[in-house]
């Protein structure tokens, strides 16, 4: 591995500073490139993203989770539990028998036995401990990302 | 999807199961506005008739009557069906007067600020919020010592 110094005047201690900084770099270039062959030979092809596809994914994902218990954090730090009824395209929810996990804060919320969550202002959803199959969410993530 | 058919309009997450009914609409900016249902569409657009929104501090509410109102719905977070047979707030809540409820809320505002700049000056605060509840109406002290005592427990 070729080190050049700049100046013909480093001192020892600044030249084995560069090296060690040159050869980290080029080390880091060198993982990227395996790990970019690694990546292309796994998919067969090459990686193409479609944020739409990305979108449907988690879309199907929180299909299967219909009917399961869910805790849905919003923006505005609400959060609701309550079965999963449905969920569209936005990723709009619905959930069946609410509870405010906090609901002396919210005492407007004790009578909302359904409600209605726009896609757009949830931030967490906390799934049952057993509702993510690893394995197949990897799978489908691969087919995914391959477009396909 | 938001337009499925009338089939399984049950199933889906379609706002056609709240049509008609009484519901609470949650805003972006923390407002609470409840009323009737009549319209909607797939960006949760909807149309509220009889609409008021209801203004809580501590335990004291108002609800403050609007009419028809069309939401936009990016500003929607929530829409609750409210269940008709449980009450819609706990039972210790008390309902006031509008007047009240803004008057409350300043004096609120102004404890918050004294809190601020030093938590001694929530006492003073306080016992002034009280000369002010005194002076405004002798009827109000009970409702000013409710306000003081959830403000310190809180």
């Amino acid at each position: 591995m070729e080190i050049t110094c700049t100046g013909s005047q480093t001192g020892h201690r600044e030249r084995t500073k560069q090296t060690y900084l040159g050869s980290l770099s080029i080390k880091l270039v060198t993982t990227r490139a395996e790990t970019g062959r690694q990546q292309s030979k796994e998919a067969g092809t090459s990686l193409s993203l479609y944020p739409t596809d990305c979108k449907m994914l988690f879309f199907s994902y929180f299909k299967d989770l219909v009917g399961r218990e869910v805790t849905v954090e919003l923006k505005n730090d609400l959060a609701i539990r309550g079965t999963l009824h449905s969920v569209d395209q936005y990723l709009n929810i619905k959930l069946e028998n609410t509870r405010v996990v906090d609901q002396d804060k919210y005492p407007h919320m004790l009578s909302v036995r359904n409600c209605f969550i726009r896609g757009s202002v949830v931030r967490y959803v906390q799934l049952p401990p057993d509702g993510v199959d690893v394995d197949l969410l990897h799978d489908a993530t691969r087919r995914e990302a391959r477009g396909g | 999807m938001s337009w499925a058919g009338p089939d399984d309009v049950f199933l889906s997450t379609s706002l056609a199961t709240y049509l008609d009914k009484k519901i609470l609409v949650l805003l972006r900016d923390g407002r609470k506005l409840l009323g009737l249902l009549r319209s909607f569409d797939q960006f949760a657009n909807v149309v509220l008739e009889g609409a008021c929104e209801r203004i809580i501090v501590g335990d004291l509410y108002c609800d403050i009557p609007l009419g028809l109102y069309v939401i936009r719905g990016e500003n929607v977070v929530l829409i609750g069906e409210l269940d008709s047979e449980k009450e819609e707030l706990p039972p210790h809540m008390t309902r006031v007067s509008t007047a009240e409820i803004k008057r409350v809320s300043v004096m609120i505002s102004v404890l918050v600020i004294l809190q601020y700049f030093n938590p001694c000056f929530l006492y003073v605060g306080m016992f002034i919020v009280c000369l002010c509840g005194i002076i405004v109406e002798a009827s109000e002290i009970i409702l000013i010592v409710q306000l003081a005592l959830w403000f310190a427990l809180r």
